[in-house]
């Protein structure tokens, strides 16, 4: 009898714990990362080397008002030092760029040897209502489907390249978004930049047959008429992804054919724990590249994609043990004569801390004249 | 990609349920076969679980909390390391999706993905997918009664039928005789050799059915080598209708 009422008790006791540690939901949250990451840049080795250190620190904050409302604010703090910012003029000014209609990068101190900058790339406020959902505010709206090009990533494209930067620029934004179904959505969006132009689009994603399809149409820059459509499946066990993209002025309509892209990629992932990616992409109209700064980090839009009218992508990434993982990549653009290479490797030195080696190597003809450029990044990366 | 773990975990280790049974005199398939359906025939779950791989010079855990109903749906949350946070996985019959909030995107996997291991832990593809049988592929004799940690347990030994296509040769079970619960197990190769043993421990009331709370996969070959789950919170039979499994919840569930 007393075990039965020993055990009757422990149950209600546990239960009762069990139940107040459920309800104990925080109403915010805080995390990020602080990165350090020293880059070398040169043309050969006998060459001069441009050094650069980049510490940065990022934090996420996001509240809780109640089931229907969050707000989120996430901004980098990046201290600048190296021969870079000594030698570069207006290097700070450039980083202080801010895309958005609102400007909300600033640079906090600005010297000779060194600036930090503070950038806001997240404010947004978010209502979601059974199956409607709206944010305002500076947000990420990705619309890619495959992993290196994204012709449907419309508000926001990127730079592979840019692989200290995951989660990229925000656009000031309204997005509007409904559910009918488990796995579709129905979305409209509209931003502003800092020109005050204007892009505008819709988009529908369902899914059927086993595949993601998307359809897309609006407004681009306020000078492009767009209409595109993506997809992410499989062919057995390789997965097969892809987005095409039509871009069209809507001044001189008729006297321009447009910009096409096309890109479809597969990856497959092996028992081994190896990844092997692949990706093509088709443009009739790529971008005349005069520069090897618009090339790596240029203003990309979804339109600007190509460089080449064909181009090629492969990438393979092992996980050789759960703490160390090594990739290469490498990027082929005919047109250019040109291609991209670059092995990496990533190791859990603890819990929280990460260590990468990248090397990036740029081979290509631009404005008449050969360019081969190096970068090899060192990382340290520690979240919370 | 790593986190697929955290998937294939959650499909092993959800849905540990107990029937209130009385004792009373079993055969060895019986019991084998009572314990088995512990492990199985829930409606829905939800659990919040770690998972520790340890090896001797490191160990990493991963957390997470996983909403499940039937075997078609589920949903996953990551909660910890700080560096994947936030991310989600969501299994609808044989279609999957994941949601990195850092990036904003939807990700759908390839159904390959939920057939692959993870390295890093001690479970082999066998023990996630197979659809062999403890019941119906075994032989079962009772070997006798030893007590395991306090527990007075059957000792009940499987072998494999000649016929059946499992991993396995052997294996030897030790059941608590009361509660049906299998508190330790020693798997074999078909030369006889023991290949890993496992063992579940922390006995705790959890949502009013005594559960083991933690369980440890130790390789026989591989020294200071160890897979640790334990089992933080679990609920059974919890109202979930199939529309909680959506990619809206992917993004707002936490």
């Amino acid at each position: 009898m007393k075990k039965i009422l020993l055990v009757s008790t422990l149950l209600i006791i546990l239960n009762s714990a069990l139940f107040s540690q459920e309800e104990k939901q925080k109403p915010f949250e805080l995390n990020g990362y602080l990165t350090t990451m020293q880059s070398a840049m040169f043309d050969t080795l006998s060459g001069p080397v441009f050094y650069e250190n980049l510490l940065n620190n990022r934090l996420n904050f996001k509240g809780y008002i109640n089931d229907k409302i969050t707000l989120a604010v996430e901004l980098r703090n990046r201290l600048f030092t190296g021969d870079m910012v000594r030698s570069y003029y207006g290097y700070s000014d450039m980083i202080a760029t801010d895309e958005g209609w609102v400007d909300m990068s600033w640079n906090i101190v600005d010297e000779k040897s060194f600036f930090l900058n503070t950038t806001i790339d997240r404010a947004w406020v978010d209502l979601n209502l059974n199956k409607f959902q709206a944010r305002i505010g500076r947000q990420r709206i990705n619309w890619g489907q495959t992993f290196v090009w994204n012709p449907n990533d419309i508000f926001n494209a990127y730079s592979f390249f840019d692989f200290d930067y995951i989660e990229r620029p925000g656009s000031d934004a309204v997005r509007l978004q409904y559910y009918p179904s488990f796995s579709s959505a129905i979305e409209i969006a509209a931003k502003i930049d800092s020109e005050e132009d204007i892009t505008a689009a819709g988009l529908y994603r369902f899914s059927k047959w086993g595949y993601d399809i998307q359809f897309l149409a609006g407004y681009s820059n306020s000078s492009d008429i767009v209409a595109g459509t993506g997809w992410s499946g499989s062919i057995g066990s390789i997965s097969f992804r892809g987005e095409a993209s039509w871009f069209r002025p809507l001044e001189n309509f008729s006297d321009t054919t447009g910009t096409t892209i096309i890109t479809a990629g597969i990856d497959k992932v092996f028992e081994n724990n190896s990844i092997v990616q692949f990706q093509v992409m088709y443009c009739n109209n790529p971008l005349k590249l005069n520069n090897f700064s618009s090339f790596y980090s240029g203003n990309l839009s979804a339109k600007d994609l190509a460089f080449s009218e064909f181009s090629a992508f492969g990438q393979f990434t092992w996980a050789a043990t759960p703490l160390m993982n090594v990739g290469v990549s490498a990027m082929w653009f005919p047109d250019l004569k040109g291609y991209f290479a670059g092995p990496s490797f990533d190791y859990s030195l603890a819990e929280n801390v990460d260590f990468s080696l990248i090397w990036q190597h740029f081979n290509a003809e631009m404005g008449g004249s050969k360019t081969r450029i190096n970068i090899g990044f060192l990382r340290v990366k520690y979240s919370f | 990609m790593k986190n697929r773990l955290t998937i294939i975990i959650f499909f092993i280790v959800s849905g540990c349920c107990i029937n209130p049974l009385k004792a009373q005199e079993l055969s060895a398939t019986e019991i084998i076969k009572k314990t088995d359906e512990k492990f199985k025939g829930e409606q829905s779950g939800y659990s919040v679980m770690a998972m520790t791989i340890v090896r001797p010079a490191w160990q990493r855990t991963v957390e997470f909390k996983s909403w499940a109903k039937e075997n078609d749906y589920a949903l996953t949350l990551i909660t910890a390391p700080a560096r994947e946070k936030g991310q989600t996985f969501l299994k609808r019959k044989n279609e999957m999706w994941s949601w990195n909030p850092s990036i904003n995107r939807l990700i759908k996997l390839p159904p390959s993905m939920m057939s692959q291991g993870w390295m890093g832990s001690d479970y082999t593809n066998d023990d996630i997918l197979s659809e062999s049988s403890v019941v119906n592929d075994y032989t079962h004799t009772l070997e006798g009664e030893e007590t395991i940690d306090g527990n007075p347990c059957y000792k009940i030994k499987l072998t494999a039928k000649e016929d059946a296509d499992i991993l396995w040769g052997s294996q030897m079970w030790w059941v608590i005789k009361k509660d049906f619960i299998a508190i330790k197990a020693e798997l074999y190769d078909e030369d006889g050799y023991l290949v890993r043993s496992e063992t579940a421990s922390d006995l705790k009331i959890m949502d009013g059915r005594l559960l083991p709370s933690y369980l440890e996969i130790v390789p026989a070959d591989a020294e200071g080598q160890k897979t640790i789950v334990r089992i933080i919170e679990m609920k059974f039979n919890i109202k979930l209708e199939e529309s909680f499994f959506s990619q809206q919840n992917m993004k707002t569930i936490r």
